[in-house]
């Protein structure tokens, strides 16, 4: 008969040395609201996307690029043609829309650091330079969805929880990306039709 | 052992926090995470919205650093119904609110007119609550309505069925108005999903044979 507390130990010896940092993620608000198109399909094939990323708050200037590249493909695949506006084009006058068989949506992408808590196991005003690292943190990123006039479509505040912990496996990227992505195909989505709603209503009664 | 129990005591608060963290928590709410919705408030927020759920300050200050977050469970679990459905009923309330809110800020003679209600979405069921939530929304603020369903010929309803949605509204409301079925006593609230894909409800107005997009 084998020794089995031998192995047990072994097990357990090896698991812990296996175990790393990983990252659990929890949609707090905006993330977990149900998504019924399906982001693999040209949903936006006859629409045109003006993309800005603001920097400031918890994105830098890399990373507000980072961000549009990666939305810019997003909507890309579902058929739209996407252009990426500069943030020195902020400020600038909303030019007049033009009257084309495309619709046109400026999505405006813009996020903050809500809340970070950097955990230590050591004490001491050392304690985080020798062994400090930010275990939970909380990122609200406001969408806002416009018109090529200007006028305001669609509005949502997405707000998500990063908790780092010591396990095994993580798939919160990708948990994180389908929420994301799948949201923010969901609210461009449905400011389309608002905006196809709109121009109807504007067009005055029929009858 | 003093020295270790003084270490429980400073960290006792943050424990206890910690074991009902939804993630990683030894006392976790039994609820999975993407059942819940959440949303983080400042602590004088909090108290307002859950009263007693969050201790008051002490005169002397307690040195904690507080922080809240505010959850409640969604009232059905995600996936247990079609996501289209689930998003326009799971916020119905508002969504009734809102749409009729608009209806009744038109001004002029609609306003001491009957409402009756139309609703248009793929699912009956849905069609259903949708029109219940709306008239209750409608006679909440002071409207007169009524549960008569406007009614259209057999050869009208196969002509609009055909007809691309920005066209059946209007021209269903002409032939209402014409038949008779929408009077001039009368106006007809319509609710509609435009697009299977989308998740929001759209609200137009069908008065005197005229059909009017509010939303």
């Amino acid at each position: 008969m084998p020794d089995c507390s031998y192995a047990r130990t072994l097990s357990m010896t090896l698991g812990l040395a296996l175990a790393g940092c990983v990252t659990v993620y929890q949609p707090l608000s905006g993330l977990n609201r149900p998504v019924a198109l399906d982001p693999g399909l040209a949903n936006f094939a006859d629409t045109t996307v003006a993309l800005r990323c603001v920097p400031g708050g918890a994105l830098t200037e890399g990373e507000a690029d980072t961000l549009c590249r990666k939305v810019s493909r997003l909507f890309e695949n579902q058929g739209a043609q996407v252009t990426i506006e500069s943030t020195a084009q902020i400020d600038e006058p909303e030019a007049p829309a033009a009257e084309t068989e495309r619709s046109t949506l400026r999505v405006e992408l813009r996020a903050e650091l809500v809340h970070r808590d950097a955990h230590s196991v050591l004490f001491g005003p050392l304690a985080d330079w020798i062994w400090g690292y930010t275990a939970d943190y909380t990122v609200r990123q406001e969408v806002r969805i416009r018109g090529a006039d200007g006028f305001l479509l669609a509005q949502e505040t997405l707000t998500g929880r990063f908790v780092q912990r010591l396990g095994f496996f993580s798939d919160a990227d990708e948990q994180f990306s389908r929420d994301y992505y799948g949201r923010l195909s969901q609210l461009a989505l449905d400011a389309r039709v608002r905006q196809a709603v709109l121009a109807e209503a504007a067009g005055g009664g029929s009858g | 052992m003093e020295f270790w129990l003084y270490v429980l005591l400073f960290y006792l608060p943050s424990l206890i926090e910690e074991a009902h963290d939804p993630i990683g928590g030894v006392l976790p709410p039994g609820i999975a995470l993407e059942d819940l919705e959440c949303e983080p408030l400042s602590v004088d927020e909090a108290r307002v919205r859950a009263p007693g759920q969050i201790a008051e300050p002490s005169p002397r200050g307690d040195f904690i650093e507080r922080r809240a977050v505010f959850c409640r469970e969604r009232l059905m679990p995600r996936g247990a119904r079609p996501p289209r459905d689930d998003a326009i009923l799971s916020t119905l309330g508002a969504q009734a609110t809102e749409l009729t809110g608009l209806v009744a800020a038109l001004e002029g003679p609609l306003q001491a007119r009957t409402w009756m209600v139309e609703v248009y979405h793929p699912e009956p069921k849905v069609t259903a609550k949708v029109a219940f939530a709306m008239k209750t929304a409608l006679l909440d603020r002071g409207l007169a309505v009524t549960d008569r369903a406007p009614t259209l010929a057999a050869g009208d309803v196969e002509v609009i069925g055909r007809t691309e949605p920005a066209r059946a509204w209007p021209l269903a409301c002409t032939r209402y108005a014409a038949t008779g079925s929408v009077g001039p006593g009368d106006a007809l609230m319509g609710v509609a999903l435009r697009d299977r894909r989308e998740t929001q409800l759209h609200v137009g107005v069908c008065a005197d044979g005229r059909w009017r997009w509010l939303r």
